[in-house]
């Protein structure tokens, strides 16, 4: 009963979706403020619905009934309880529902939050909301049900990819969807505002905190893939510029353009219809990312046909979506008053060049993933865009970029006066060219590209230093004004800083790896040193031990530097007699400066092993910078005045007017 | 069902309730957008005089910054009166979209769910699908529901015993003597439970009588002449070297059994095997032999010279070719009707020295000493290369590297002539061929192969892009060599 | 070595060629063929350092076929090993790093190549970025000059100042 309960519930979520898409609008038509309201309610219910359903999955998979197919199809009563639970969204149905349960969680938090928003707007943002949510309910209910029964159920499930059975596989989707999912929320604001036609700089400041939401969770999804990779697949790369790679890096980077553009509209109401654009986009990118991945339509043209209706209905949705709100973009903008003017070198100019350049950057990503699918399409030739393409392209507009991000910081609204702009850019290129050669110098580094690489983050690391110094009104002011100062910037200057400095140290810790990596592989005997970048690792011993479903041959790795131990590592092969399958657990010690990194491999001849070192420099840098980007994005959403741009209570409008009745 | 309609009105009467609330409330005035947009430009006014008093903006910027702020909120102002949202309490209304709602979530489920379908947890369908195969007498779920019994009520004797059967139905000997040691204790060590428990014991070690069964027949013909007790205890004996024994044993054993008794048959086996072991006169031990029975225990009455002859020639064949398994058989076989025992013994063993590696081959010859009564006199130590073994091979000489090796392959060949569809095992032979040179067995190996899989185009294309590739591929170096 | 048993000669190739034979029939015995996660391993390596550098940066530019855009030296599938061998064997043939990258697309298509190549139909491709850029740049130029050829804006009365300020401080018409 309880899995038909859930099924109910999901068609209650239809409904509840359809009515949040239509009564709203009819009510802002006749200016009915309780059909306005009820799209709160009915947001609330989607939600409920939503929830009870995922649940009643969630239930099925827990108690293993194989009469839901999707039960049969993806689990096994053997499997232990928490890749039960995630084996809920390691398949399409599945993740789908974890898809609209998100999308309904966000609807559910402007429903909440949203109470500085007039309920006007609240209501037009949440019937866009629900007007995707629909799409995607009746998605689910026609083409890929998971509540769909069998009638004579298989005594047991046909399991789950072992490769997926990782607590990183768990997590990843739910951090990476709370990103793609929060983007709708930048979606529903920009059509409402299209629909309505009324907007103004607050538009952007009741929008920006979920664009923030949205940019932090795809930010912490994205590292967290990312760091998988790193510590799974054995030898320790991270990024391959693969198609579901770069599927989630594209709305990251259009949303961070999104998060400064929105900025000029809520400060000068300058690039507003850009900006709109923006979120169009992000969101589109979004849904790209989450569905032609899904298709495996980028690995493949021919994954489409294996299942054109689901295929079908997905483009459908797709096309109407970018192409509906597109074309309403095409009809309504034009009415759109743009206010503030600016000189090229401002603030804002500052902006629009970084904008200028993500999208471009967003451009090219674009092209490298979808060339070859296209080219295939169209002409049947085959090619690879792989790491090279991209290193090529991308890299230099993202250098570009965080050198912008850091001239950036010092211009002022409107025009910048040019004086003390190239004060103080001199003075960030000084330390950064200082900086970049005691580095080079201290470490013994030549590689241009390297140190070119490092300028850069040093660059704007020292721009943010600098720009807090001014901030502060250093030099000149005393200690105490300069420290009252400083704690008296709003937490989203912090949040501001901390992104910038987050992207400048995991961009040096990309680098470093990239550039810096030392990797040794060789037939190792046991007593004998080999050097890995300064490092000595000695092969002590190799020992046998038996695990709760396996036996495992733990190697004892001394590392040592200049004759100091640094550390031991202890790399396992292990040998999984039930699957018959051996897996290497690779031994990782962490430094402040990067990873040592051990794998053990089979034994050749006597006392001898195959072993794999590698020291790769940067690593915790890449994690730290990432962790910095993400929180930074929280901090800032914990800004008083993006606290939906709550009213101060004192000065409140005493506006209690009597309905006439 | 009725269940599952009666939770869906609910929720969908509390959603459709909900959802009409608005229509419900008192009637109020919302905040417009002027409102709103108005308590964010006071904000900004007040960052901007903030940034003035940190000295980031001059006076004049200040004031071009404040101008416009002020601009914005004169606009916003001008609408502050316009479209006022007023909501209305409208209880009518409130009932209608409580009602549609409700229905229309109804009317989807009704149309897309399956609402007389229950919730089958594996929990309550396991146990009513095992009931239902046991009962029809399938082994497996017979033996689900009695180590379900035994856990839930372990002092049942009747449940121990039962389930200490049906393990020993299903031959695992080694479980079946664990239950017949519960069932034993719980019976008081009766001895007719003490017996089945050591004949497990004896089972589980691969028909050797261990010491500990042993004792336990002992014990038990303390008490009382099991005839079960004493064949093992003979069987013992036979392990001993002590044929002699075994034999008095055995023919005291028959003796003393009823004609129709349903261990005299393999009784009067052993002792016909025992006595052709030990070339002994079977009608002193078995009176009632029957001709065929004296002729067999007195060796083969065939020609024994052409069996002679057939064995040096198979011998010939394997020392040439040792890795042939079915030579090592064929002359176990031969040599145990030439009476040769030990050399029947012999070639099994220097058998499974050749196939160490090779489980599948090892149980052939196991099952070949067992059917030529063998493993009487030599009990087999059958087992598969353990972890340990293949590091250990990391110890071995080339030679005996390659030896292994090749012996693995006759093995895998072996496995794939008994179960051929086995499309990776193919692969695997060829390329293991390829790589032991052994190129003309590997052409026919992927050839059977072909000719097995003909009518599977898909294991035909994987078989020649990835077998027949690696063909091509020596014969062309095989060409350039010449 | 027993003599027909035709393992390449060399130490390190007869002893890690066999092992991995070895491995694999023990599987095959047991039940489950099953390939073992073969990255690069110490056989297949040139003793030079300088020679396998040059491998490896060779081999970072041509794709395991059968993974999502990994290079053959970050791969562990087995076809990756084939190719990284065949780059060894055509270094060691004396071919120059572009000859090796030439033979191997001659061999599998351009589809190896991690770097698309210049050609006809990737042209587009490589324009991309630069045409992207120069998207930007005029979007924003003329973006800039429409905003500058836009009236200034109309400045406020002493008035309508003070019935702002009243509306941002005291929230009142």
């Amino acid at each position: 009963m309880i899995v038909e309960l859930g099924h109910f519930a999901l068609c209650l979520a239809l409904v509840a979706a359809l009515i949040q898409m239509t009564l709203p609008l009819w009510g802002v038509w006749s200016g009915s403020a309780s059909a306005m309201k009820a799209a709160d309610n009915a947001a609330q219910v989607q939600f409920a619905a939503i929830a009870t359903a995922f649940g009643a999955l969630v239930y099925a998979y827990v108690v293993s009934d194989f009469s839901v197919a999707n039960v049969a199809l993806n689990s096994h009563s053997a499997k232990p309880l928490i890749y039960k639970v995630s084996g809920v969204w390691a398949n399409h149905e599945g993740s789908m529902l974890l898809w609209v349960l998100i999308l309904a969680l966000f609807g559910l938090l402007i429903s909440i939050f949203g109470g500085a928003v007039p309920v006007r707007f609240r209501s037009t943002v949440l019937a866009v909301q629900a007007m995707i949510g629909v799409g995607f309910l009746a998605f689910i209910l026609l083409t890929s049900n998971p509540f769909q029964r069998v009638a004579m159920p298989p005594l047991d499930g046909n399991g789950m990819n072992p490769l997926l059975q990782d607590l990183g596989v768990a997590l990843h989707p739910p951090l990476l969807y709370v990103g793609y999912v929060g983007f709708s929320t930048a979606f529903s604001f920009a059509v409402a505002a299209l629909i309505s036609g009324r907007i103004d700089p607050s538009w952007a400041r009741w929008m920006r905190p979920w664009v923030l939401l949205a940019w932090s969770g795809l930010t912490a999804g994205i590292a967290l893939g990312s760091w998988w990779a790193y510590y799974e697949l054995g030898w320790g790369g991270f990024w391959f510029w693969d198609p579901v790679e770069n599927a989630s890096f594209m709305p990251w980077l259009l949303g961070t353009a999104l998060l400064h553009s929105a900025i000029v509209v809520e400060k000068r109401f300058a690039l507003v219809k850009w900006t709109i654009l923006l979120a169009i986009f992000t969101f589109g990118l979004s849904l790209i990312g989450t569905f032609l991945v899904r298709s495996g339509i980028l690995s493949s043209v021919h994954a489409f046909a294996t299942d054109p209706a689901r295929g079908s209905f997905i483009l459908g949705l797709l096309a109407l979506y970018i192409g509906g709100s597109l074309a309403l973009f095409a009809w309504r903008a034009p009415a759109i008053q743009e206010g503030g003017q600016f000189e090229p070198v401002s603030r804002e100019g500052g902006l629009l060049l970084n904008n200028l350049l993500l999208a471009v950057a967003t451009g090219i990503v674009f092209v490298g993933t979808l060339y070859p699918v296209f080219l295939d399409a169209l002409t049947g030739q085959k090619i690879t865009v792989g790491a090279p393409y991209f290193n090529m392209t991308f890299l230099p507009v993202f250098a570009l970029v965080m050198v912008a991000a850091g001239a950036g910081t010092f211009l002022s609204w409107k025009k910048a006066r040019l004086g003390p702009l190239l004060k103080y850019c001199l003075l960030t290129l000084a330390v950064a060219v200082v900086g970049t050669l005691v580095v080079a110098i201290a470490l013994g580094l030549s590689e241009p590209a390297g140190l070119f690489g490092i300028a850069v983050a040093l660059w704007l690391v020292a721009a943010s230093a600098i720009d807090l110094g001014r901030r502060a009104g250093l030099p000149g002011a005393t200690l105490a004004v300069a420290t009252q100062r400083v704690m008296g910037l709003p937490r989203s200057t912090w949040g501001l800083y901390l992104a910038h400095i987050g992207v400048a140290v995991a961009a040096a810790g990309v680098v470093a790896i990239s550039i810096w990596r030392v990797e040794e592989i060789q037939i190792h005997e046991i007593g004998k040193p080999v050097t890995v970048g300064g490092y000595t690792f000695t092969l002590a011993d190799v020992g046998q031990a038996k695990g709760p479903n396996y036996q495992a041959s733990i190697a004892t790795i001394k590392v040592e530097q200049d004759g100091q131990l640094v550390q031991l590592l202890f790399p396992e092969r292990r040998w999984y007699p039930v699957e018959k399958k051996p897996t290497t657990e690779a031994a990782i010690s962490t430094l402040w400066h990067g990873d040592l990194y051990a794998v053990l491999g089979d034994p050749n001849g006597k006392n001898a092993f195959v072993t794999r070192y590698y020291y790769n420099p940067g690593v915790p840098w890449m994690w730290l910078g990432a962790l910095m980007i993400a929180l930074s994005g929280l901090i800032s959403l914990t800004d008083r005045r993006l606290r939906v741009g709550a009213p101060t209570p004192a000065r409140k409008p005493k506006l209690v007017l009597q309905p006439a009745e | 069902m009725t269940g599952v309609w009666i939770f869906t009105i609910a929720l969908a009467l509390a959603a459709g309730v909900w959802i009409a609330r608005p229509f419900l409330r008192r009637g109020e005035v919302e905040l417009n957008e002027a409102d709103c947009a108005i308590s964010i430009f006071r904000d900004q006014a007040d960052e901007v005089k903030r940034d003035l008093e940190a000295g980031l903006i001059s006076e004049a910027e200040y004031d071009a910054a404040r101008e416009e702020i002020e601009m914005r909120a004169l606009n916003a102002a001008k609408s502050m009166g316009e479209g006022l949202s007023v909501s209305r309490r409208s209880p009518r209304v409130a009932a209608c979209l409580a009602l549609v709602t409700m229905a229309s979530a109804l009317a989807v489920y009704a149309g897309l769910g399956d609402p007389a379908a229950p919730d089958q947890p594996l929990e309550v369908r396991k146990q009513k699908l095992l009931n239902e195969r046991a009962s029809a007498g399938d082994l497996k779920s017979q033996l689900q529901v009695l180590i379900e019994k035994t856990k839930a009520d372990p002092k049942s004797f009747q449940d121990w015993w039962m389930l200490a059967r049906t393990y020993s139905a299903t031959g695992d000997h080694a479980s079946a003597a664990d239950a017949y040691r519960r069932a034993a204790e719980l019976s008081g060590d009766r001895p007719t439970v003490l017996s089945s428990y050591a004949e497990s014991m004896t089972l589980a070690n691969g028909n050797k009588v261990p010491k500990a069964a042993k004792l336990i027949f002992q014990q038990i013909l303390q008490k009382a002449p099991d005839p079960r007790a004493r064949y093992y205890i003979a069987l013992s004996k036979a392990q001993a070297q002590d044929f002699t024994g075994a034999l008095d044993d055995w023919a005291a054993l028959y003796k003393d059994s009823k004609p129709g008794a349903p261990w005299v048959r393999i009784v009067r086996r052993d002792i016909i095997n025992m006595s052709k072991f030990t070339k002994r006169d079977v009608t002193k031990y078995l009176p009632d032999a029957t001709p065929a029975e004296i002729a067999k225990a007195n060796g083969s009455p065939v020609d024994k010279s052409a069996t002679l002859a057939r064995i040096s020639e198979i011998e010939e064949n394997v020392a040439k070719d040792p890795k042939d398994y079915k030579g090592w058989i064929e002359l176990a076989e031969l040599n145990a009707a030439a009476g040769q025992n030990s050399k029947a013994v012999e070639a099994l063993e220097n058998g499974r020295k050749n196939f160490a590696a090779a489980p599948f081959v090892l149980g052939k010859f196991g099952e070949t000493a067992r059917r030529l009564g063998l493993d009487l006199i030599e009990s087999p130590k059958t087992k598969g290369p353990t972890d340990a073994d293949v590091a250990a091979t990391s110890k071995l000489s080339q030679s005996e590297q390659d030896n292994l090796i090749r012996g693995m392959v006759a093995g895998l060949a072996a496995k794939l002539e008994a179960n051929p569809n086995n499309p990776d095992g193919w692969i695997m032979l060829v390329r293991s061929y390829t790589v032991t040179g052994d190129v003309p067995k590997a052409r026919k190996s992927y050839e059977t192969a072909m000719s097995h899989f003909k009518d599977d185009a898909a294991v035909l294309s994987r078989l020649q892009s990835e077998a027949g590739k690696l063909l091509a591929a020596k014969a062309e170096v095989g060409a350039a060599k010449q | 070595m027993s003599s027909h048993v035709n393992v390449r000669p060399g130490r390190w190739w007869g002893q890690a060629q066999s092992m991995f034979l070895l491995l694999l029939l023990v599987l095959a015995n047991l039940a489950v063929v099953v390939a073992p996660a073969e990255a690069i391993d110490p056989g297949e390596m040139f003793a030079d350092p300088s020679q396998e550098a040059r491998a490896r940066d060779i081999g970072r530019s041509l794709r395991c076929l059968v993974c999502q855009n990994q290079s053959i030296f970050d791969s562990n599938a087995g076809l990756a090993k084939d190719l990284r061998v065949l780059v060894r064997e055509r270094m060691t043939a004396g071919d120059s790093d572009d000859e090796v990258l030439d033979y191997v697309a001659a061999r599998y298509g351009d589809y190896v190549l991690l770097q698309p190549p210049m050609r006809s139909h990737t042209v587009l491709l490589w324009l991309a970025p630069l045409a992207l850029g120069l998207f930007g740049a005029m979007l924003a130029f003329s973006y800039h000059r429409g905003r500058h050829q836009r009236a200034a804006t109309p400045r406020l009365t002493t008035k309508e100042r003070a019935t702002a300020r009243r509306i941002l401080e005291g929230g009142q018409l």
